[in-house]
């Protein structure tokens, strides 16, 4: 590796110009998000051609095909489950095994949606759960709105778990080449520590809505919930299998993407769905969105202005008695920063970041843990931290109930402080088993 | 098929700015139509209101929708979810236009009105001559027509 520049040079201006407008208009959403990172990544490589930093073929190289196409082969795998009516299933059997109990039926919903969220992208699991729970509990005369806050805060902190539970996560474990286990086993802790914290804070602060003696009853047949029960098993089947993979694709070298896709085939041979339908599923603004900002951060690291920034921050890191302190302020910095804006991009900005940090002698395993936890729990705050907090507040806003809307300073009102609660709790969990993260 | 549109147009009134939800659909009920035209000052259709869409927004929450499948029979208070049916019936129309409106002129053939309705997923599409509401076509119309020319 070439020493770190120790000064800004015009490339590296260039790069950080076209990083900071890209981010600006993405964050603004003057322009949708992926449309920004098309255009800015395609600014990127031409300008960086000109200035002789960045090529098309760094430019290739810099998109992490395997988080694509990870994310590509559990949306399709998700996209034959969905419809199979399993998710509609469990949330009337847990609506049932809470016996009108509002505060169970906070904790069953939510749990179920936190473990679905750990091997599934819990965008999808809030858009199914979301409407169901404002009619489980519209029949209970409950309101809708700490369930669905409870489940996406949840559902957010279930996805630190895994290296497949958050887009963040697979970016970080196929940067960091984390296996599934390393990632379970050492994000377990913190993250079950943060989900308990985060249960007993929205339990607190919504303890007049959920004591309410519960006076109606769950009128739905769950029996009908499952249109074809044949198609469940097989997806449920092909679902087993990629997590069983994914338990020991490290010993197997395969790859998480390859994981993914093996489950796709199994269940594209087993359902037999017609192939324009699945590929229609497909979140391609995602994933688009996702190879435009490995393009322009390719860009900003070709310019040297990455390897410039962790040179100063490998300075700290270096010193084993600092490393601690490094990880903690990332896990702050991440959770405020992924609290306000889009988690992604900061994610992808410091994946590149660290990496670099390796070279210059630093123990960068410890600051992988760091970066999951902190964009995973600090979305959080507030209701533009994540995706399903959006959703969350959108259908409650659709639902047309009075008292059910929730305003950006009602989540924030006890956003924070959850948020805040989680990770003191998740940072006191880190620092005590510290060398279990080194 | 060799017919105007006219003949299977059926002529209502339509809706104004000023008029409720209950002046609506005492038209549609009066002449067994799904919908009718929103009309400005000077006649020109800008808009249209539909009973289907009216109902849906008033009155069938997406939540509801989306698990129909699985609802059983005793959620009645369900029914009253966000206004009730007198409110509905007295509120101003100008909240319920639909500023999407498929047209055909009374040259148009049927199979093209068919059509547009096929495309639009819609069972009606009005006749309008130079911006001027002549009447409103449906798939009712269209089969009584079948039914009428195979008698003949």
């Amino acid at each position: 590796m070439e020493p770190a520049a120790s000064s800004l040079s015009p490339d590296m201006i260039i790069a950080a110009l076209i990083l900071a407008i890209s981010y600006i208009l993405i964050f603004s959403e003057v322009i949708h998000r992926t449309s920004v990172a098309i255009i800015a990544s395609i600014v990127m490589i031409i300008v960086g051609m000109l200035s002789g930093f960045y090529s098309q073929e760094a430019a290739m190289a810099a998109i992490d095909v395997n988080t694509l196409l990870l994310l590509m082969g559990m949306m399709m795998v998700v996209a034959m489950l969905r419809p199979t009516g399993g998710f509609e299933y469990v949330a009337i059997r847990m609506a049932r095994m809470a016996r009108g109990d509002g505060r169970l039926l906070l904790v069953y919903l939510s749990l179920v949606v936190s473990l679905i969220s750990m091997v599934l992208d819990n965008v999808t699991t809030i858009i199914i759960f979301a409407p169901l729970t404002v009619l489980i509990t519209r029949m209970l005369h409950l309101n809708p709105m700490p369930y669905l806050v409870a489940e996406a805060m949840l559902s957010n902190i279930g996805g630190v778990a895994t290296l497949v539970g958050d887009p963040p996560n697979i970016m970080i474990g196929s940067a960091g080449g984390i296996s599934f286990n390393s990632f379970l086993l050492h994000m377990i802790g913190p993250v079950l520590i943060s989900w308990l914290c985060t249960t007993a804070m929205l339990l607190f602060f919504f303890r007049d809505h959920l004591k309410i003696k519960v006076s109606g009853s769950v009128d739905l047949d769950e029996s009908r919930a499952i249109k074809n029960y044949p198609a469940l098993w097989k997806a449920l089947a092909s679902l087993a299998l990629v997590i069983i993979l994914f338990f020991i694709h490290h010993h197997l070298d395969l790859y998480p993407s390859f994981v993914s896709f093996i489950g796709l085939a199994m269940a594209m041979a087993l359902l037999r769905p017609r192939p324009e339908d699945l590929f229609g599923e497909v979140n391609w603004s995602v994933l688009f969105f996702f190879a435009g900002l490995f393009v322009i951060v390719g860009g900003v690291k070709a310019s040297g202005l990455l390897d410039l920034a962790g040179h100063q921050l490998a300075v700290m890191a270096k010193e084993p008695d600092m490393i601690l302190l490094t990880a903690i302020s990332l896990i702050w910095v991440s959770a405020l920063l992924s609290a306000v804006f889009d988690n992604i991009p900061f994610t992808v900005t410091m994946i590149p970041v660290i990496l670099g940090l390796e070279g210059q002698g630093v123990n960068i395993t410890p600051l992988w843990w760091a970066l999951a936890l902190g964009v995973g729990v600090g979305g959080n705050g507030t209701h533009i931290g994540a995706t399903a907090n959006i959703i969350a507040v959108t259908e409650l806003e659709n639902c047309g109930l009075s008292g059910a809307k929730i305003s950006p300073t009602q989540w924030m009102r006890f956003g924070l402080p959850t948020m805040f609660f989680s990770l003191i709790a998740a940072s006191l969990f880190y620092a005590v088993f510290f060398n279990f993260f080194l | 098929m060799d017919i105007s549109l006219l003949d299977i147009a059926v002529s209502t009134g339509v809706a104004k700015t000023g008029m409720t939800i209950g002046q609506v659909f005492k038209e549609c009920v009066m002449h067994n139509v799904p919908g009718i035209p929103y009309c400005d000052k000077n006649n020109r259709v800008v808009g249209r209101i539909s009973i289907r869409h009216t109902l849906k927004i008033s009155s069938t929450p997406g939540y509801l929708v989306g698990a129909a499948h699985l609802l059983g029979d005793d959620i009645w208070h369900l029914s009253t979810s966000k206004i009730d049916a007198r409110s509905l019936l007295d509120m101003p129309v100008e909240k319920f236009v639909l500023e999407n409106i498929a047209t055909v002129t009374s040259v148009s053939p049927i199979v093209k009105a068919l059509a547009i309705m096929e495309k639009y997923n819609t069972g009606y599409v009005f006749l309008v001559d130079a911006g001027i509401y002549k009447g409103i076509v449906t798939r009712m119309g269209v089969a009584k027509l079948m039914l009428k020319a195979e008698e003949l």
